[in-house]
């Protein structure tokens, strides 16, 4: 590129009017072997910036964030482990609205009474048996 | 992306680590958003400005007195950063004494159009103010840098 064209680049840098585009040009320039000695302190800026570019972060870091951010195996297990949870649930609530809980065995009220007088009468006898020994 | 948000980072912070952490979690915060994506115009310029931000809080938290002692340690590790150690050239830490002395709206403005060529769009867009903002500080910033650098030059002339 022309001298005079870098000098109206130069000009135009400094009162922030170029482009992205033409500062590229300018770091190209300077990157370049035909830099005048009284540009080469221009020279040292945009060598500055190339420089500040080549910046990076530790190895790690890259590691790190996709660690973090990563669906664990673990965690997998333990979603799996919440479904199986939530359709054996499912299961034994479907069967129990299946199987009724209560039947009625007797119709009469009258024999359903007498029924449960014997019952307990069997349970306070047995009761009582149970109970005279320790007299 | 990654690494123009470490060197915004670093920018601001002057800690290697510190600007590590800043990134990760900008990062993880990123991908625990990505539904909302598509809503946005440019993934890198939300990135650039949650850096932004979450490094201006840290700085924010560093003035604090109760930890003001230990963090200006911080502050001076800087200088044994990695890649600090390989501009050792003295032109170099002459433009980054200076860069590191502007205002922090310079510095920022400066490292997201001279390091990582930005728009002037775009830097508006990260750093929320309006495009004459942005040249007024990229003005001032880059003629700083020309006269502290044509200082030293001449400087060095009468010395030999």
């Amino acid at each position: 590129m022309e001298r005079e064209q870098i000098a109206q680049l130069l000009e135009k840098y400094w009162q922030v009017e170029t482009t992205v585009e033409e500062e590229k040009m300018l770091a190209e320039y300077f990157r370049g072997p035909d830099v005048p000695a009284e540009w080469e302190m221009y020279r040292e800026i945009f060598s500055f910036y190339e420089q500040e570019r080549k910046v990076k972060p530790g190895e790690g870091l890259e590691e790190r964030i996709m660690e973090r951010v990563r669906p664990r195996p673990k965690l997998w297990g333990a979603w799996w482990s919440a479904a199986a949870c939530i359709v054996v649930a499912l299961g034994i609530s479907v069967y129990q609205r299946d199987t009724p809980t209560i039947k009625d065995t007797y119709d009469d009220p009258q024999q359903a009474l007498a029924a449960v007088q014997k019952a307990l009468l069997v349970a306070s006898r047995n009761m009582n048996k149970g109970l005279h020994p320790l007299k | 992306m990654k690494d123009k948000l470490y060197r915004l980072a670093l920018r601001l912070l002057l800690n290697g680590h510190d600007a590590e952490d800043v990134v990760q979690d900008v990062m993880i915060r990123l991908w625990s958003r990505r539904e909302e994506w598509g809503q946005w115009q440019s993934l890198e310029a939300y990135c650039m400005t949650a850096v932004k931000n979450s490094c201006l809080d840290r700085l924010r938290r560093r003035q604090l007195p109760s930890v003001g002692e230990e963090r200006a340690q911080d502050v001076n590790s800087h200088d044994k950063d990695p890649h600090e150690k390989m501009i050792a050239k003295e032109t170099f830490m002459q433009i980054r004494k200076c860069m590191d002395e502007l205002p922090q709206n310079q510095q920022l403005v400066m490292q997201l159009r001279e390091v990582e060529g930005f728009s002037y769009n775009e830097i508006a867009e990260v750093m929320g103010i309006s495009l004459d903002q942005v040249k007024v500080n990229l003005f001032r910033a880059r003629n700083a840098i020309k006269k502290s650098i044509i200082q030293t030059e001449s400087s060095w002339k009468e010395n030999r």
